[in-house]
This record gives structure tokens, sequence and C-alpha cells, in this order.
């Protein structure tokens, strides 16, 4: 066995650290300043096996000071191991470090330190949670994760603790592997494992694992599937991690049954393919052995087949419609003349003549007045404009503009319909996905709530069963203690039947011992000693006031007698006498040092009843508690996929919504699109019209000229 | 398997310390520099708030792994024994504890200079209780005050680590037997085990000190014997940490301590995250 070594404590160590110059033995460390708590104190970061120490140098170099609060066994030579493997490695996930072995001192002891590169990142842990709903983001770490693990696997490493308190991300998003203790590097075969990982992130078949290049199998798979879980579904984040728990979606709980485990239950009925297959594959991983588990595969995409949402439609026309409406425009049609129309024209101006001549005529004959005068010209010319407009009408390429200006102005107001149906329709799909949002979030919240209260109800029914259990063990405890001693007292007995039966065969006589004579061998054997067998031992008792103190003998019995002529000398040689044939009957090969067997075994029978008893009413009681519990975790199992389902259903029903109304608004944009271009057409067509007007008309039926 | 629960942020679990503050802890307890048991005691107290407080310390601050009542007992009372912002509180939680000393001493202490000689320096100590020392030993009382608060706390975090009471006393109770509210004490449980009740028995009766022993034997006097007696074992991980810290043990070693260091049980728990240690 090695010597053991007591490391100090924390507390310990941040009484050290407040002296740098006394408890470093690097000239560099001496001249450094521990960063400071609210007290003012040495500010340590804990775990388990050692405080971690941010320093800065008088040069301004800034370490991270790791001291060991337990033993490590062959700490140095793993550390030199690991530091030989990892500067081959360029890796960026790396963290410089240097093992002092005597690096700090403590109440006059030397310890080892561990000086490391102090890096500016943040836990893994933190970084999600400011990245939730960040889908990229997240799902790019979960590859680099994933390279980082191939990187490992190819330099045949394993880190041994891979967890979110060991994987920090830099500001640039690059993934920093640190805490070396635990870490196997291929100069280390054979050795034993310091340590079994972070309890969450191992698969039972961790405890039984040696310790080699596949430690990490486990816990690479079930990091990366968290990622990219998280990525898909931030909702998940809400409903599996625990407030401040050391995990990320699963525990060590839901490897060790997963059929119970309503958390498995969730991930493996996930509506994303992707997340219920790699659940499905975590869950098979960790019931096989860590050699047996393939390297992590990581996924080249991920599909998430909820609505996709497209950026919200600014003024003008929306940026897809924007590519098409700006292609170059065919070459306007021809402009289409007004035609000479002769016949028409002429017709048309016999007409107005006609009228105009009648109108005077009937001015003249009936020499009316001003008022009537003033009637009758106005009636006039309005007959020679409806007349004219007539004769226009029966223009053929004036016919040809109006039903073209007709469908210009259809397709122009269906135009307007087609924009307002879109608006409409996008404003359904943004309050049907604010819907579907506080609808998952209420989700999320409901499914928070019943995993809590159904962790609190199982883990109240565990206290009643433990309280019930305990004081059987005790009793159990305590049974087989008192069986214990009774095998000893039952043997000390034997043994000293047998050692009085050794002492008695060696009986006192004068002359055996120097200065005991005949008399005196006669005053002993009138209190009845005559072998060493017959007394304990020799006593001085105090005398009473003015009497001198007597020597006295103890009778095997107990009681102690003076006898006459035994003084001190005397008494001293008895008893000499007496230890020297009882250290030889101690020596006595015949001496037992076991029970024979029938007495073994009928003190043993005595207790077993008696522990069968308690033992069996544990196991009915465990029987029974076992039961209910099974009852009860089903009942938890059907309450949590009720309403899984009823979130899957809504998600699912939503989904189908939300493509329907995708499909709708896409297929009104396109049509929005074509009543634009027939618009368009139409609107060019009828430009082409821009000579065949009624003023052009009248202008050439009053001033033109007409060939014969 | 008992006391293997995890010791986290959302399954935390509760120590509580009962400290005797009665007239017969200001007898001095011999040593080098002769000190009152009452002083030797709060030392204690105030050595183990702090390296709890270190213990659950990561990078932005302390964690709320362990909430922590100190229970004084004494002058035929029994109640809170913290002293400054957190005066009459019971159960605190951690992060509030190492935020609010009493005060922080500054203590002169010698260490080596690394060169064979002895250099003087100061070191802060925070300090949350002081020495009390004045009437009676209300230990059963004490016992069943820290009852009422596990006991609340448990119907609150039933699968916590099993809660721990740590009495700290010169072992004379004089309100009846301790040993009752002892055995009760730890029959109250969470699913993860009994509650485990220490003890650290300051004593002026002399003999050589004892530490985790496993019978009492060697234990000098009734009282120690006593609370020896009302002592749970060490579960197999603690028994595990003290056997590589060098002490000798067996199944039924219990937590109990005669004149020596008690922090170590400090060192002894597993805080969240290991699924166990090997050797």
């Amino acid at each position: 066995m090695t010597a053991v070594t007591r490391f100090p404590t924390g507390g310990q160590y941040v009484d050290a650290l407040q002296n740098p110059r006394l408890c470093f033995r690097d000239p560099e460390l001496q001249t450094a300043r521990p960063q400071a708590d609210s007290l003012g104190r040495p500010k340590a970061i804990s775990g388990n096996f050692a405080s971690v120490f941010s320093v800065t140098t008088a040069a301004g170099q800034r370490y991270a000071i790791k001291c060991f609060t337990r033993n490590i066994p062959d700490q140095e030579k793993r550390y030199r191991a690991v530091s030989d493997h990892l500067r081959r490695l360029p890796h960026r996930w790396k963290i410089g470090f240097d093992y002092q072995p005597a690096g700090i001192m403590v109440a006059g002891q030397t310890y080892p330190i561990l000086r490391m590169e102090w890096v500016e990142a943040v836990g893994l842990i933190r970084w999600i949670e400011d990245h939730l709903g960040d889908r990229d983001a997240l799902f790019t770490l979960a590859g680099h994760f994933a390279d980082l693990t191939n990187d490992l696997a190819r330099a045949g490493i394993a880190h041994g603790d891979l967890q979110h308190g060991n994987l920090l991300v830099a500001s640039d998003g690059a993934l920093k592997l640190v805490d070396y203790d635990g870490m196997y590097v291929p100069a280390l075969a054979g050795m034993a494992a310091t340590e079994h990982g972070h309890r969450h992130y191992q698969s039972p078949g961790r405890a039984n694992a040696g310790f080699g290049p596949d430690l990490d199998r486990f816990s690479n798979w079930l990091i990366y599937f968290s990622l990219v879980a998280i990525s898909a579904d931030a909702t998940l984040w809400h409903t599996l991690h625990e407030p401040g728990g050391e995990h990320l979606l699963l525990t060590d709980a839901d490897f060790a049954d997963i059929s119970t485990s309503t958390r498995m239950a969730a991930l493996m009925r996930h509506h994303v393919e992707d997340i219920s297959q790699l659940a499905t594959q975590v869950a098979d991983l960790a019931t096989r052995p860590l050699s047996a588990l393939p390297n992590l595969v990581p996924l080249q995409e991920i599909n998430v087949p909820a609505p996709s949402t497209q950026a919200p439609t600014q003024t003008g026309l929306p940026q897809w419609m924007s590519s098409h409406v700006q292609k170059a425009s065919p070459p306007p049609p021809a402009l289409v003349p007004l035609g000479d129309h002769h016949q028409l024209v002429r017709w048309t101006r016999i007409t107005i003549l006609g009228l105009w001549i009648a109108t005077a005529l009937t001015l003249m004959v009936v020499a009316a007045t001003d008022m009537v005068a003033g009637a009758t010209t106005l009636l006039g010319l309005a007959l020679a404009l409806l007349a004219s407009r007539a004769f226009y009408a029966f223009l053929p390429e004036h016919k040809v503009r109006k039903t073209i200006a007709d469908q210009h102005h259809q397709a122009h107001r269906q135009t307007a319909l087609a924009a307002k149906t879109t608006a409409i329709l996008e404003k359904e799909r943004d309050r049907r996905q604010g819907d579907d949002a506080r609808h998952a979030q209420a989700d999320a919240q409901s499914m928070q709530a019943l995993r809590q209260r159904q962790r609190h109800e199982l883990d109240a029914f565990d206290r009643a069963t433990t309280t019930q259990v305990s004081p059987l063990n005790a009793l159990i405890v305590s049974v087989s203690a008192k069986q214990r001693e009774e095998i000893n007292e039952a043997l000390a007995l034997l043994q000293q039947q047998y050692v009085t039966t050794y002492l008695k065969r060696f009986v006192l006589r004068s002359g055996l011992i120097t200065g005991i004579g005949e008399g005196t061998v006669a005053s002993l054997r009138a209190h009845g000693i005559t072998t060493p067998a017959d007394f304990r031992d020799v006593v001085y008792t105090a005398g009473g006031y003015g009497q001198r103190s007597e020597v006295h003998i103890v009778l095997t019995s107990g009681r102690s007698v003076h006898v006459h002529g035994v003084g001190e000398t005397r008494a001293v040689a008895l008893r000499e006498w007496r230890r020297a044939h009882l250290d030889r009957a101690l020596r006595q090969p015949e001496l037992p040092i076991a029970l024979p067997q029938t007495m073994l075994q009928q003190i043993e029978a005595r207790y077993a009843t008696e522990r069968q008893r308690v033992e069996a009413q544990r196991e009915a009681l465990q029987r029974d508690r076992t039961s209910h519990r099974t009852a009860l975790t089903q009942k938890h199992t059907q309450e949590m996929k009720q309403l899984t389902d009823t979130h899957n259903r809504r998600v699912q029903s939503a989904t189908v919504a939300a493509q329907d109304i995708i499909r709708r608004i896409s297929e009104e944009r396109t049509r929005h699109q074509a009543l634009i271009r027939k618009e368009q057409d139409l609107l060019r067509e009828l430009q082409a019209y821009r000579h065949v007007s009624y003023g052009r008309f009248m202008r050439r039926v009053l001033f033109g000229k007409v060939r014969a | 398997m008992p006391y293997s629960a995890e010791i986290s942020r959302s399954n935390p679990t509760c120590f509580v310390f009962l400290v005797d503050q009665s007239a017969s802890m200001s007898d001095s307890i011999g040593g080098e520099t002769p000190n009152s048991k009452a002083a030797v005691v709060s030392d204690a107290i105030n050595r183990l708030l702090t390296e709890l407080s270190v213990k659950c310390a990561k990078e932005e601050g302390v964690r709320d792994y362990f909430h922590v009542a100190v229970v004084g007992y004494g002058h035929n009372n029994v109640g809170s024994a913290y002293g400054g912002a957190l005066a009459g509180r019971d159960l605190v939680p951690l992060s509030q504890i190492a935020e609010n000393p009493a005060r922080v001493e500054q203590r002169s202490k010698k260490v080596p200079d690394g060169a064979g000689g002895l250099v003087e320096t100061t070191v802060t100590f925070p300090v949350w209780m002081d020495p009390v020392s004045n009437g009676g030993t209300p230990m059963r009382q004490a016992i069943e005050y820290a009852h009422h608060l596990v006991d609340k706390w448990l119907s609150e975090h039933p699968a916590c680590f099993p809660p721990i009471v740590l009495n700290l006393t010169d072992g004379e109770a004089n309100d009846g037997d301790p040993v009752v509210p002892a055995a009760a004490i730890q029959s109250l449980a969470s699913a993860d085990g009994p509650v485990l009740l220490f003890n650290l028995h300051v004593s002026d009766a002399g003999g050589s000190p004892v530490t985790f022993p496993d019978a009492d034997a060697g234990l000098p006097d009734a009282y120690a014997r006593t609370l020896f007696g009302m002592s749970s074992a060490l579960p197999s991980h603690m028994r595990a940490y003290a056997a590589q810290e060098g002490f000798t043990v067996s199944e039924g070693t219990r937590g109990f301590v005669y004149n020596a260091d008690i922090t170590s049980v400090v060192q002894f728990l597993d805080i969240g995250t290991r699924a166990s240690d090997l050797r």
C-alpha cells in the first residue's frame, strides 16, 4: 500500500493563497495576485478533487492554478503522459498546462499544483441558454463537438469526463476542452481510471469499463444528440432541462431505466424524425458496453418540418415578385392610327351641318324670345354632339380599344383583389404562427409542471419506502452484530477454559519460585492457590489512615485475599510465574482459535431465524413497494404520454394548417403576379390605341380634309 | 443504493449544526494554547462554513448545494446561533451564508518560510458565530429542534442526499436522555437513506483524540460513549474517503470525533456530479 497523503482542504488553500510569495515555489507565481471574492479572499472554483484559483502575475500573465484536495494515484505520471501526448497534437481545443509536483506549500508541506493557461470562455450550459432558438448556432456547435470527438478518437485519447462543465465555448465559437485529470492516452494503458465521469453523462456500462480509448463513446453520442435536439426544438430545453440542473436533457436515472423514463419517451416520440431516431439510438447505446459503441457519426443537416417563415411583405412589390416585374418588357405593339373613315366623317359632317341649318331655320321662323333662342341653340349643339358620338361609336378601332380598356379595368380590379386576399392570408398566417408559439409555450409549461409534480410524487413515494425499509435494515445489522458478539464471547470462553486447564497442570511447589518456600506455599494453599489458574492478578490496596498498604491476590472468582507472608517481592514473583505460564498457554497450538463447527452452527441457527424473519418482512415490504412504484411510474408515463400526444397532435395539425396557408399564400401570389402581368400587357395594348380618341375624330370631322 | 443521491442546485440537501453553548463550555480544554471549549467549537463551526462555501464555489459564485442552520443550545433555550445579518435565521442557502459573515477577522499565523524558518503572516478568518457559554445543556431539546427543521426540509426535498446533523458538545446533557431524540431523528429518511447524525465531542477529560472510531472501547468516559452510541455509521463512500485519508475504518465506523478536527466531514461530501470515485 502506498503512503497515504492527506491533502489540504479548499479552505486551507484559500488561506495559503493569501500569501503567494510564501506559498508558491514558482518565482513567476510568487509575484501573482489571486482574483478575490466578495470578502476579499482568494476566489475558488471548486470541484470534488480540486479548487482552482485565477491569478495574475506581476507581468500581467493570467493563469488558472489547480490545487488538489484529494489524492490521485500516479498523478504526476499521468499528467506527464497526457502532456507528452497532447504536445504532438495541433488541435484548437487544447489548453496548455504545467504540472508542478511541489508547486505549493501549505502548513509546511508541499503539494502539487497544475498551472494552466487561462481561457476566456463560457460553460456549455450558459452558452446554450444564451443561444436558445438559434438553430444554426446550436447545430454548428454540435458539428464542432463532433469534430472534437473525432480528433480525440483519431489520436487514441479519451477524456474520461466529457460533460458541460468541461466544455467551454470561446467568443469566436471555438470549443475548448478542459480538465485532463482523468484523461486516457495510449501511454497510460494498463493503469486504472481515476474517476467514473459525471453521472449524467455516463451509461450504466461505464462502471464496468476499464481505462481505455472508448471511455467517451456514450458521452459523445449523448452530448451530440442533446445539442442537435435543442437546435431543432428549443422547447425541449424548457421541458427536459431542470433549471440549475447539472445535465443537458437527460439524467442518469433516464439511462438506468429507459422504459420508465418520461424524458426518454418524450424524445423518442418527438415529431421531428431526426430527434426521435437519435433518441432511440442513444437509448439503445445506453444498454450496451462502451467497447461495443460506434464512433460518433454526425448528421449532415437536420430536417425540421415546421413551417418556414418568410420575411414579412414590405410595402410595394414583394421581393420575390420584383424580379419578375423588372424583366425587360417586350417591345410595345405598333401604334394603331385613327382610320380615315371618309364615309363616316362625311356623314357626321352632313348630320352636324343639317342640325345647324335646322336650328337656324327654327330660330328665324319662330322669332322667339332670347331665352327660347338660347335653349334651342343648346339643344342643337347637344344633338350635334350626340350624333357625332354615335358616329364615333361606329369606328371599329374604337370598338377594339373599348374592349381592351374594359379588360384592363377588370384586370386592375382583380389585381387589387388578389393583393388584398394575399394580405389577409398573410395576416392569418402571422396570427396562426403567434397562436402556435403560444400553444407550444403553454404545452412546454404544462409538461414541465407535470414533470415536476411527478418527480415530487415519486420522490415522496421513495422517501416513504426508505423510511419503512431503514429500520428493518438497522435490525438486520444489529442482529448480525449480536451474533458476532456472541461468537466472540463463546470463543473467548472456550479459550479461557483451555488456558485454565493448561495452567492447572503447574502445581506450586516449594523452591519453584525464588523466595517462595514451604511456608508460603502452605499459606497460599490455605487460600486455595495451588496453580497459576487459581488467581488472576496481584494488587496493592491503599491502606487506611495510618496503615501500610497491603498486597492482595485477586482470585479467579474475583475476590481478593491477603495471604500472610506474601509481600511485594513475592507477589511480583508470583505474578511473573503466572504470566510466563499464561504466555506459554496462549502459544499452544491446541489453543482454540475458532469455535467448533457445531457450536458455530448452533449460534448461527439461532440468529438466522431472527434474521430470516426480518429479511422476509423486508422482502415482502420491498415487493409491495416495488409493485406500487411500478404502478405509479406507469401512471406517470401514461399522463406524460397523453400530454405529449396532445402536444404532438397540435404541432402536427398546426404544421398542416400552416403548410396549407402557406400554399394558399403562394398560389394567391402567383395569381397576383399573373394578374399584374396581364394588366400591364393590356395597358401596353391600350397604349397602342392612344390615337384612337373622340377628340381626334372630332378634329378630323371639323377641320380635316376629306378626299373625295 | 443509499447515500448516492446527487447534491446539486436542483437537488440540494441541508446541514444542521447543533452547538452546545452551556456554562460548562467555558471550561478550558488542554493543549499547547489552552482554549475554552466554546471557542474550539465556534472555530470549528466557522471553519466548517468556510469549507462548505469554498467547496460549493463556482465561477459565478457560491452555489446553493446546501442550506445550513447553526442552532445553539444553552442558557435553557435553543435557537439560531448566527450573528450579523443572518441572526435569528434557521436554514439559510449557502450562497447567502458565504456573502454574510458577521465579520471577517485578521488572524496572525506563523507559517514555514520554505527555508527552514517561520514567518508571521496574517490570514482572514470569516466569523459567523461567536463563542457563548451560559446556563444548562438542553441537548435533547436541540435535537428535537433539528428534528423539526429536517422533517420540514424532507417533505419539501424528499429525494435529497440525507440531511446531516452535526452536534458539537462537551457531552453533558441536562434535559434528559439525548439517545431517544437521537434515534428519532435518525429514523427520518429521504428516498436516499436515513438522516445522518454525527457528533463532535470536545472534552477536558483527557485521553488521546479519536477520529471516526468503530467501537467505544477506547473512549475516556460515559459521555463520549453515549455520543458514540448515538452517532450514525459513516456511509460507505465516506468510509472510503476516510480510509484514503489514512483513518482505519470498518463497517462499524461512526461519524464521531473526540477532541479532534471534524472539518474532514466536508471533504467526504461529493458535490453534484460524480458517479462514484475510484481508489
